[in-house]
């Protein structure tokens, strides 16, 4: 084993780089606030049979330490998973969430024509029932909109199959 | 408005004939969607001027409209799901489109490429044409010293008496409908004979220069590969583009057998020729097996590598190890094998044992001198581990980077460069970061099996590139389809890869 320069960012966390020769710290993209925050170049010695997804910084934030130590190999692909779809799993919540509103938006966009004629048949007939009609299919999308968030909600942060099997669109 | 390649007539100068830009035609585009909101293609040239665009929302910001019952149906089929969200990074994710292995010789898998005369940016696939696409994929060859990248060629199965290799133009779709409607009975295809033992998928490569192909044999899936070198081939590039692998017969009434073309004909000329020295023009060489594979996993380091045939003889290949990383080996000029050049240590990581959507992929240099193999690191598509190699002698320098979270998407730029695309995100106004490689500067200041240095992934551009989504947004990027020769023939100086030109001068005409 050797000192090995690495370059890890923390966000989100991991080694991105290794190298036997200096590697030069991130510079921020803006160009003018000096070095990134989100990067730090460590010189360690790491042992070449830990993986190197295993290795996170320490408190201190100047060393890396095996977070998956006293791990079989096959534990520590598990837990590293585990932690990856947990980063899925709420992008894609967030992401299904979207869609579900984009769907709504969409039909309710879809029906707006309805408004027009229910106002003119409502004043020809001297009554709301053409409105009322026309708003509450509106709310019907609209709750169909929350039945299908709460259905999302209900989905627990461990399944990412089901996250994935989960259909947005359909209501 | 569209942008066209500038062609204009010479009036001076000893050559005549026009000049076009070359650096004016399309290099790639990006990508960028979310839910009902801005969607769409933004098209950068050679010299990232901008090419053209596709651009809008629902029903709002423009014309084009990825979402609801105002999109076209490809497009709301697939609008907001995974395969076309750039609102998340790839991690350990398997769709998402600024995968590392979705871009490829044949462009992005998911979306339709640029060309030269394109009036917009690009366009979307349904789910269905995506999957459909990633077959050739996997199972396109690699070309090299071939200026006119307008054609390509694919091998997609294993067998163990023949390597069946399809002719077609640098298309997917062609190549599709080939060889899943046509190729049990049609199709411009030929079987070539195995001399050791099986075929590969993707694993043979043409040198236009030699007139050479190399195809790679493998032992019936135990992880050893040999070269088989087979001479004197006939212009590859003709029977493609010619959509017919009878071509160049005489027209007559009665049928030709499938064996009666000159293509099939001259392999079986080859094979009866047999075992001769690498510079004949007529039979086929054998090198040794491959050695020191450092891991094996399953299909995708069982039957697929990418090869590269060299002008003196020596051939190198990148192979994907899934759970491993990937290695580099090399043939001698002599066909004895090297070994080993370098094990990329790798972690979970999936190839075409998961589907054909996944694992190593290829793009050469709009000049064909140089090739760069390449596979993710992470999963389906994080990170980025590659080699690039030189066509004149075998000459390599790789590069890679681990990271588990996000896709590095890689295209041609200009004569004999790279551009890599950073798939981080483009929000608060950086846009698609990007960082170039210009290889004849590397491996004429690198030795053979350095890292790339200044190495594509240690500092980036930004702020220029934009792309179509406003906030977060992990975009993909889309290699364009444009002349390639223009690099060679509108450039003066530079180093000729047509047959019997040692060094390209002006005005020289290539044809």
């Amino acid at each position: 084993m050797a000192l090995k320069y690495y370059l890890y960012r923390k966000d989100p966390s991991c080694i991105i780089d290794q190298d036997e020769e200096v590697i030069p710290t991130k510079q921020h993209p803006d160009g003018v606030t000096g070095d990134d925050p989100n990067f730090i170049v460590i010189r360690q010695d790491l042992d070449p049979a830990v993986p190197l997804t295993s290795w996170k910084l320490n408190a201190a934030g100047n060393a890396f330490e095996d977070i998956h130590a006293g791990k079989s190999d096959e534990e520590r692909v598990a837990l590293n998973l585990a932690e990856s779809e947990a980063i899925l799993f709420a992008g894609m919540k967030d992401d299904k969430r979207g869609q579900i509103k984009a769907e709504a938006k969409a039909f309710l966009e879809e029906i707006e024509w309805k408004v027009e004629r229910a106002k003119e048949e409502d004043l020809l007939n001297g009554n709301n029932a053409a409105m009322t009609a026309v708003a509450n299919e509106k709310k019907a999308i609209r709750d169909a909109n929350n039945a299908k968030e709460a259905a999302l909600d209900a989905i627990p942060s461990t399944d990412i199959a089901s996250m994935i099997a989960f259909q947005p669109k359909e209501f | 408005m569209a942008r066209r390649i500038t062609q204009v007539q010479q009036e001076t100068g000893g050559g005549g004939g026009t000049y076009e830009d070359p650096y004016d035609q399309p290099c790639f585009a990006t990508w960028s969607h979310y839910d009902s909101q801005q969607s769409g293609f933004f098209c950068y040239t050679h010299r990232l001027d901008k090419h053209s665009i596709t651009y809008g929302a629902s029903n709002h910001y423009g014309t084009y409209q990825p979402y609801s019952s105002c999109a076209p149906e490809l497009l709301q089929d697939n609008s907001g799901t995974g395969y076309y969200q750039t609102h998340n990074h790839v991690n350990s994710h398997n769709d998402y489109p600024s995968m590392t292995c979705n871009v490829g010789y044949l462009g992005h898998q998911y979306m339709k490429r640029v060309g030269t005369n394109s009036s917009s940016a690009g366009w979307n696939l349904q789910t269905r044409g995506m999957n459909y696409m990633s077959h050739a994929f996997t199972a396109v060859n690699p070309i090299v010293n071939e200026t006119k990248q307008d054609w390509a060629w694919f091998s997609d199965d294993t067998n163990n008496g023949r390597t069946r290799c399809y002719f077609t133009s640098r298309s997917s779709e062609n190549y599709r409908m080939m060889s899943h409607w046509q190729g049990r009975s049609r199709g411009t295809w030929v079987d070539i004979p195995c001399k050791w033992s099986n075929s590969a998928l993707g694993s043979s490569c043409y040198n236009r220069k030699l007139q050479k192909i190399v195809v790679m044999e493998q032992n019936g899936g135990s992880y050893t590969f040999r070269p088989v070198i087979w001479h004197g081939v006939p212009n590859l590039r003709a029977i493609s583009l010619n959509e017919n692998h009878f071509y160049d017969k005489t027209d007559q009434y009665s049928a030709y057998g499938r064996d009666n073309s000159n293509l099939k004909e001259h392999f079986e000329a080859s094979n009866s020729a047999g075992a001769v020295a690498f510079n004949s023009s007529l039979g086929y060489t054998e090198y040794d097996n491959w050695t020191g594979k450092p891991y094996n996993n399953s299909y995708e380091d069982q039957y697929r590598c990418a090869p590269v045939l060299c002008d003196n003889g020596k051939v190198v290949t990148f192979q994907m190890l899934p759970h491993s990383g990937a290695w580099v080996h090399r043939w001698n000029e002599n066909g004895q094998s090297e070994g080993n050049r370098r094990h990329y240590s790798g972690t979970t990581s999936y190839g075409r044992d998961q589907g054909q959507r996944w694992g190593m992929r290829w793009q050469v240099t709009s000049d064909g001198r140089y090739l760069c193999a390449y596979c993710p690191y992470y999963y389906y598509g994080s990170g980025w581990l590659g080699a690039f190699i030189r066509v004149s002698d075998g000459k390599w320098l790789w590069d890679q980077n681990t990271d588990t979270s996000y896709g590095f998407q890689v295209c041609p730029i200009g004569k004999s460069s790279f551009l890599m695309g950073h798939m981080y995100n483009t929000d608060s106004g950086y846009g698609m970061y990007h960082n170039m490689v210009q290889l004849d500067q590397q491996f004429a200041e690198r030795s053979d099996g350095d890292r790339l240095s200044p190495n594509l992934f240690g500092d980036y551009e930004h702020s220029s590139i934009e792309t179509a989504y406003h906030s977060t947004s992990y975009p993909a990027l889309i290699p364009a389809m444009y002349n390639t020769h223009a690099f060679t023939t509108q450039v003066e100086g530079g180093r000729g890869t047509t047959e019997g030109e040692a060094k390209q001068t002006e005005f020289t005409t290539y044809t």
